[in-house]
């Protein structure tokens, strides 16, 4: 049997997160590593060293693009987007994909601009087929 | 206080130094002519310049009122704006977050149990209805980044350019701005306007929507190559909400013909926060590690 692909999922909607974390298991492909509901208790996980993020990081990050708790204010609130694409910036190899309530027409054109593999992207709706959540899981992997 | 109100204790100074000024003249010039003469052409020019100070006055405390009564509209105009801004913030925020939620597992219970019709119905009500009624009152990709949401404002409607620090590849040097939320709609909200506008008229084939930070301000505009303006431009509803908006960025704004067409250009003011204080401490220690 071939190994798995490793995933970690970053929602704060504990029922979605839920439901993808079984979809990903029970496709018998992926392992689960890790499933947070905030943002920040995602990102306070990586080590500030390259080799050990590395090592930390697993081969999908499946992210909510608003993944946060934090009270809505004037402050600029720091995104799956943002923290994804640092963390790329910064040589670490990773697939993402997005999902997200929002519906952006630009999204992945933009991220594949600055970085041209490792993205996929799905808008969260009930028609979501758990086909079409591993199929952009595959195309988001670096291989 | 009304302007006449105000003006009284000048008048009424006025009024007793001629009073004065007569009880002088009856007193000095009950026996010289001449100085009767003297004193009565002194108080005529006495009189005309009073009357003209008292106009000045009364003049200068009415645009003093007009001038704070703009300024309180203009004020509350702008707690309105950002009252509204922040309730359909808020709202939006909900129907993405926590409606939507509700409704995708809904519709996963509805299909578990057998009710495939109903959960396809819930599919396309979240798909096609919530959806679109939260981004009209508030595009979420606001929340991630202002280019993010222009570019999709934009697509197929405009050329968008923006400058470097605004780019998301500023983000691989932390030159990048951080515009605040407020600031991030109004520029939003201005430019749908103006393409609006642009692509109202029939002529309008190229639009080049174009905005530029620079040291807390954050310069627009929309060049269109439609049809002129034949006159001054009239006040309508479009033009208001974008004079609220700058006003509550305590911009400018302003409507001209250019070369072949129609430019809209507006300058909002923001205080400008540093990326490093929006990138989370475990990713700013990273980076320190790499330069190491």
């Amino acid at each position: 049997m071939s190994e798995k692909f490793s995933a970690v999922i970053v929602d704060d909607d504990r029922a979605f997160a839920e439901l993808l974390q079984g979809v990903f298991e029970d496709s018998g492909m992926w392992n689960v590593t890790g499933v947070f509901h905030d943002l920040h208790d995602f990102y306070s996980t990586v080590p500030p060293d390259q080799v050990l993020a590395q090592q930390m990081l697993p081969d999908l990050l499946v992210l909510d693009v608003l993944a946060s708790r934090t009270v809505l204010t004037d402050i600029v609130p720091t995104t799956g987007l943002q923290i994804a694409l640092i963390l790329r910036n910064f040589d670490l190899a990773f697939g993402t994909l997005f999902i997200s309530s929002m519906s952006s027409e630009s999204l992945l054109p933009m991220l594949k601009a600055q970085h041209p593999q490792g993205w996929a992207y799905l808008v969260k709706s009930p028609s979501l087929t758990t086909k079409e959540i591993l199929s952009a899981a595959q195309q988001a992997l670096l291989l | 206080m009304t302007p006449r109100l105000r003006v009284l204790p000048v008048v009424l100074i006025q009024f007793s130094i001629i009073l004065c000024l007569i009880l002088l003249a009856m007193e000095l010039g009950q026996d010289d002519s001449k100085v009767r003469v003297i004193l009565s052409v002194f108080l005529s020019v006495f009189l005309i310049v009073s009357y003209a100070i008292a106009r000045r006055a009364q003049s200068s405390v009415v645009i003093q009122d007009k001038e704070r009564t703009l300024q309180m509209h203009n004020e509350a105009m702008s707690l309105v704006a950002e009252a509204e801004i922040a309730h359909r913030r808020e709202v939006a925020a909900w129907i993405h977050g926590t409606l939507q939620s509700s409704l995708l597992t809904l519709s996963h219970s509805l299909s578990t149990s057998g009710n495939e019709e109903g959960s396809l119905q819930i599919a396309k009500m979240c798909d096609e209805i919530v959806r679109k009624k939260a981004h009209d009152l508030y595009p979420p990709q606001l929340e991630v980044s202002l280019l993010l949401a222009l570019q999709d404002l934009c697509l197929n409607r405009a050329e968008l350019t923006v400058s470097p620090n605004l780019e998301l590849s500023a983000l691989k040097d932390f030159s990048s701005v951080v515009i605040p939320v407020d600031v991030r709609v109004a520029a939003y909200r201005i430019v749908e306007e103006g393409l609006n506008n642009a692509l109202k008229k029939v002529t309008t084939t190229n639009v080049h929507v174009y905005l530029k930070a620079e040291g807390g301000s954050l310069q627009i505009s929309i060049l269109d190559n439609g049809e002129m303006m034949s006159d001054e431009p009239k006040s309508s509803l479009g033009f208001s909400l974008i004079e609220a908006y700058v006003s509550r960025c305590r911009g400018s704004w302003s409507i001209s013909n250019a070369d072949s067409g129609v430019l809209l250009t507006a300058n909002l003011l923001f205080h400008q926060g540093s990326l490093s204080t929006m990138v989370p401490k475990s990713v700013q220690d990273l980076l320190r590690g790499k330069e190491k």
